[in-house]
């Protein structure tokens, strides 16, 4: 018993101090975020009417990033190493960017949605503290909606959207 | 765990899988591939996954120790080894992912509800309590076990049969002081005669 009662110390201290609690950016249902399960099919919401930049959908893949501000093009420039090259790449902020900015990598297709209809249309979910999602959507070469999720931290988190796009074909 | 346990000499086969070094070494190997999958977890901003399925495969090994103990009358083997083996079964579909370039499915709920687990309730919290609840059974049941006399040590499929024996014991040693080993030159103690007879003979009609 005097194993178990260390070991249910450990545990308890690993599971509530160390992994922490969810921040504010996070889903309010932690299984949801990242699940990596993609939506069916039959049961994708198609988006067609969307307009994004480039006239993309129904031609290529699409991961639409959703974020609060344009983040520094360094993690952009990792991020974009690790999605596929076929992939198209639409970054939707909320606040009107007066310039796009010189540093940010040819890959980017800038949008803005102060009103949050690019979100609300592919089905992002709402975070914690309730303002505008971070995180990404994936919309598949019919313009279906596959997957999306909240991710605060998606700039480092590529190789996850390489995994989803690839199990799109 | 009581002293006679843990002591190689103590001469029931049943206690064997709770030996102190055999427990030892589990827990070392528990420890160091858990310490892995964790670092492997965290280095990609998912130690929640690694926590919900670690609690899931604790409360599934703790189950299994359980039953056994039950039905069988004695402990099962690799105490400690069930814990990981069930968390690497609950776990599968995530190596799947990551080396495997798979994405999740909801068939990969046969691994241990891989997918269903993360919709419970509370999360890790409730896992949390899941998982001590039935590995504090186990440990309680256990407890009492060993606690108790050689007559009442016997499961529901075993009931009425004597345990298996080692050779250098007799059934009246079971939970008596340890005996001094053959190697300290101590005389070899009678093989019991009810071992003897029931050992059925090469060819016999």
């Amino acid at each position: 018993m005097v194993f178990w009662v260390l070991s249910a110390t450990v545990l308890a201290v690993l599971v509530f101090d160390v992994l922490g609690v969810p921040g504010p950016l996070d889903d309010p249902n932690e299984g949801d975020q990242r699940a990596a399960l993609l939506i069916d099919i039959d049961e994708a919401r198609r988006v067609e009417e969307l307009g994004l930049p480039g006239s993309l959908l129904g031609r290529r893949a699409v991961v639409v990033i959703f974020d609060r501000r344009v983040p520094r093009p360094q993690q952009l420039r990792e991020f974009t190493d690790e999605v596929p090259a076929g992939v198209a790449v639409v970054l939707v902020v909320p606040q009107p960017v007066e310039k796009r900015p010189a540093d940010l990598p040819a890959r980017f297709r800038l949008l803005t949605s102060s009103d949050g209809r690019v979100a609300q249309a592919v089905g992002m979910p709402e975070p914690r503290d309730g303002d505008p999602p971070v995180g990404y959507a994936l919309i598949d070469e019919q313009a279906r909606v596959r997957y999306a999720t909240l991710d605060p931290h998606y700039a480092e988190h590529g190789f996850e959207i390489d995994i989803i796009a690839g199990a799109l074909k | 765990m009581s002293a006679a346990a843990a002591s190689p000499s103590s001469g029931q086969v049943a206690l064997r899988p709770l030996g102190r070094r055999t427990l030892a070494v589990q827990l070392a190997v528990l420890v160091a591939v858990e310490a892995v999958l964790f670092a492997s977890y965290e280095h990609r901003e998912a130690g929640f996954h690694w926590s919900t399925h670690f609690l899931v495969g604790l409360t599934a090994a703790a189950l299994v120790l359980l039953v056994w103990l039950a039905l069988t009358g004695a402990p099962a083997r690799g105490q400690l080894m069930w814990v990981l083996g069930l968390h690497l079964l609950a776990l599968f579909p995530d190596l799947l992912f990551t080396p495997g370039h798979q994405p999740h499915d909801e068939w990969m709920d046969i691994f241990l509800g891989h997918i269903s687990v993360h919709y419970i309730p509370g999360g890790d919290g409730t896992w949390l309590l899941v998982a001590l609840a039935a590995s504090g059974a186990y440990c309680g049941v256990l407890s009492r076990w060993l606690a108790a006399g050689p007559q009442s040590r016997r499961g529901v499929l075993f009931r009425g049969r004597k345990r298996t024996i080692r050779r250098d014991c007799t059934p009246t040693s079971f939970g008596a002081p340890a005996e001094p080993s053959r190697s300290a030159g101590a005389r070899r103690p009678e093989w019991p005669a009810r071992a003897r007879v029931a050992a059925p003979r090469a060819g016999a009609a």
